[in-house]
């Protein structure tokens, strides 16, 4: 009986030390409004774009800008979810001006910045298009929450499987949530201009 | 007798259920530099049928895909055959299943024949219409 106490009072020492933990671990770091912690994605990088131009992230300083991953060879969601945001930024009129579209490959080994350039200048709006080397795509997807992995396949003949949320960054670089695919236009247009 | 009579109603049911008949509209292809998919309706009206590839003006062959975006991760993967239910529709649509070709599609002219293959029944040619990558106006 005294056992049974003893051991239903150490298993409640061990819940109180995991909630005084999570509470320490999760409370705001004094000073600084609770909000800014949640609100940054993805580390500065610098990646080379469809020019053949170094690009840094930095330079988007000011500008708010939508993050998209994806591949050229990719047949159906990757162009899908880029002409879907280029129309998208034509609805949003003077404002969509200023947005800025990131398109960065999940498959560095076959899009070369040329390869990027062919294919993001056919949908008809500006679009940043980056690559690099595989190491340094793999660190900017990590940094950023994206999955992207190779997908069986043969020679040059595979698809990447790959993360297809759009990420939104308003002009300070805070990361103002995703646009899903499955998602409708309505709300997706409203969270594009939540970011300006 | 009852036993006969039903034997005797056999054939005729299945004359009735088997017969698939298809006719497929909405054709589109999306041609990117370097991969096009195709999309369609396939309207079947009669029984269950298989779509077992596609062509395009007799030559390359399409893959046949299936997209899912389980958790937010796309992922797409070859498929021998798409059920085609019956008296029901197979839709090939983005984020679903589609066809897909490596490579540059011929664009010219403007309207590509397709034609898709089945399992039961006879093959249906028809002719696509062409569009960008994403159902963009430009073409590669």
């Amino acid at each position: 009986m005294n056992l049974r106490l003893l051991r239903i009072a150490l298993w409640g020492l061990v819940a109180l030390a995991l909630v005084a933990g999570a509470y320490l671990y999760l409370r705001p770091a004094p000073g600084r409004p609770p909000e800014q912690a949640q609100l940054t994605l993805g580390a500065p990088f610098v990646l080379t774009d469809q020019h053949g131009k170094s690009f840094d992230s930095r330079s988007l300083a000011g500008t708010p800008y939508v993050m998209f991953f994806g591949f050229t060879h990719c047949p159906d969601v990757c162009p899908n979810t880029l002409a879907r945001l280029a129309r998208l930024r034509g609805l949003l009129g003077d404002d969509g001006e200023r947005l800025r579209i990131l398109f960065v490959t999940v498959d560095p080994e076959r899009d070369t910045p040329a390869e990027l350039a062919r294919y993001v200048e056919l949908f008809e709006t500006p679009v940043t298009a980056l690559t690099g080397s595989p190491a340094q795509i793999a660190e900017v997807t990590r940094s950023f929450g994206i999955f992207a992995r190779k997908a069986p396949g043969t020679g040059d003949d595979y698809s990447v499987d790959h993360s297809s949320q759009v990420l939104l960054f308003d002009g300070d670089g805070r990361f103002g949530g995703t646009i899903a695919l499955e998602e409708g236009d309505g709300p997706a247009l409203q969270k594009l201009r939540n970011l300006s | 007798m009852r036993h006969l009579l039903l034997i005797a109603a056999f054939p005729a049911l299945a004359a009735c259920q088997a017969e698939p008949a298809i006719t497929v509209t909405d054709a589109t292809i999306a041609a990117g530099p370097r991969s096009a998919a195709v999309y369609a309706t396939i309207i079947n009206e009669g029984g269950a049928d298989r779509l077992v590839g596609i062509e395009v003006d007799g030559r390359a062959p399409i893959a046949l895909h299936q997209t899912s975006n389980a958790g937010g991760v796309m992922r797409m993967r070859g498929v021998d055959t798409l059920d085609v239910p019956a008296n029901g529709r197979l839709k090939l649509e983005s984020s679903g299943a589609h066809g897909m070709a490596m490579g540059r599609i011929q664009t010219d002219p403007p309207a590509v024949p397709l034609t898709f293959r089945f399992a039961n029944s006879p093959p249906v040619s028809v002719r696509a219409a062409v569009t960008g990558p994403g159902g963009t106006a430009q073409q590669p």
